[in-house]
This record gives C-alpha cells, structure tokens and sequence, in this order.
C-alpha cells in the first residue's frame, strides 16, 4: 500500500511538473528542437532544474542504500538497489 | 434514427473536446505566411518550477521506492506478467494523468496542447517512441532527468542522442523539405 501511495504521489508531481512546465505542448518541445528556427529554450532549464533536484534526491538514496541494505553494493559507488529501468 | 442521433452527439462532444484541448494559440488568423517555425514564447520561471517539480517526483520516488521515474520503463513494465509489478505503475501512471485533471478541477486553465499532425502520424510516431525507448532502454524522464542525476555515461550518451536525433528531424522536416 505504501508502495502504491508513494507511487501515485511521485506519477502526481510528475504530472505536475509537466503541467506547469508546459512541457504537454508539443509544440513547446518542437520549438526547443527547432534551433534553427524560432529557438525557445524553456526545455533546457526544465532539465536542468530537473536533473539538480534528481542528483540532489540520489545522493541522498545512495547514502541510505549505503547504510541501511545491500551490503553487496555498498563498496560500488554509483551503484543502488535499482535495475536499470 | 437512434444510432444516427447518438453518433451526432459522440461528434459534437468530440469537436467540444477537440476544441478544449486543441485550441489554436492565435485565434485571429493573423498569421505570417510561412509557419514552418511558429513562435514560442520562452518561459524560464514556470520552466524552472515545472522542472523542480519533476526532479522532486523522481527524487521521491527514488528515496522511497528505490526506483527509477522513467515513464517509458514504468508504462512497458506494466505488461509484465507479475501481479505485484503492475499495481504501483498504475498508481504512478494515474497520478501522473490525474494531476492536469486535477488541475483544472480546481480552477486552473486547461493547458496548451498543439499538436500539428494527422491521427494516424502519431500513432506511427507512438509506435517508433515505444521502440526506440524499449531499444535504448530508456526515455526524456529515466535516462534524461534520472540518469544524468545520477551522472550514469549511458543515460548522458542517451539523452545526447536522442535530442541530436530529434534536433535533426526538425530540421529536416521544417528547413530542408517543405511540409
């Protein structure tokens, strides 16, 4: 049940992001491949804000797989719990 | 007549729909002769926000699930066999979903959606996305925001590609040939 909450939570500020980002259009992600065109960058700083607040949560996943499970995999840096996909 | 009654009101609830959805951005048919690059305003704070908001859903889901948002992996995985794989990719996919209903149930404008192709393009541009992400183990979400977070070589030769790829495409489809 946690699992399936904690699910739906993260598909929910997923969606979110999206939203608010725009990044439903369409056309807002053609006009970031269209750099010869009328070039809008918003997806650029979509991403990037994206990827800091990821790293910032893997580091912390890390450190708690670290500490708390799979002792296997303790000594691999960059190496959790996850399968690839 | 029923059936011809009820197939009038399914086109008209559609065209309503239809409308809702798509809406075109300018609606007073002032447009500049060539469209091939329609204008895109850019927006850094909204793009910002949104963005934070998706690396917070991955973080979250990494530091409580242990797993990777990559909606491609999350949607295939559904069809695996496995009950107890299935459950929490609905939840995930219906509150992904959910949140732009949500949205505008409480008063928010419904989003811009523009779509420029016919129904049956995107279904073969639906088709190849699921291949190619099935192939490259890995989409925008799982290998672009998630994979770069975590500084994977993979996921930063993958997210390279497939925006080199795409900027490619859009180039050939709107500057080199004139569709």
């Amino acid at each position: 049940m946690a699992l399936i909450l904690s699910s739906f939570v993260a598909g929910f500020l997923f969606g979110m992001g999206l939203l608010v980002s725009q990044m439903v259009n369409p056309a807002k992600v053609l006009a970031f491949l269209d750099i010869f065109g009328s070039w809008d960058p918003s997806l650029v700083l979509v991403m990037g804000a994206a990827v800091t607040v990821s790293a910032l949560g893997y580091q912390v996943a890390t450190r708690r797989v670290g500490q708390f499970s799979r002792p296997d995999l303790r000594s691999r840096p960059g190496v959790t719990s996850i399968p690839a996909f | 007549m029923l059936w011809y009654r009820t197939a009038d009101h399914v086109s008209k609830a559609i065209a309503m729909l239809h409308e809702l959805f798509y809406r075109p951005q300018k609606a007073d048919g002032d447009r500049a002769p060539e469209m091939k690059s329609p204008m895109s305003v850019f927006t850094p704070v909204s793009s910002l926000i949104g963005g934070a908001l998706i690396g917070g859903a991955a973080a979250w889901f990494l530091i409580m699930n242990g797993r990777i948002a990559g909606i491609s992996g999350v949607l295939g995985g559904m069809l695996q066999p496995s009950r107890s794989e299935v459950g929490w990719r609905v939840a995930f996919m219906s509150g992904m979903l959910l949140a732009p209903l949500m949205f505008v149930a409480a008063g928010g404008a419904w989003p811009a959606v523009e779509i420029d192709a016919s129904a049956g393009l995107l279904v073969i541009a639906g088709l190849l996305v699921g291949f190619g992400t099935r192939l490259g183990a890995g989409c925008t979400s799982g290998h672009g925001v998630c994979g770069i977070g975590r500084a994977s070589p993979r996921s930063i030769a993958a997210t390279l590609a497939f925006i080199a790829t795409a900027m490619a495409t859009v180039f050939i489809t709107r500057h080199l040939t004139g569709s």
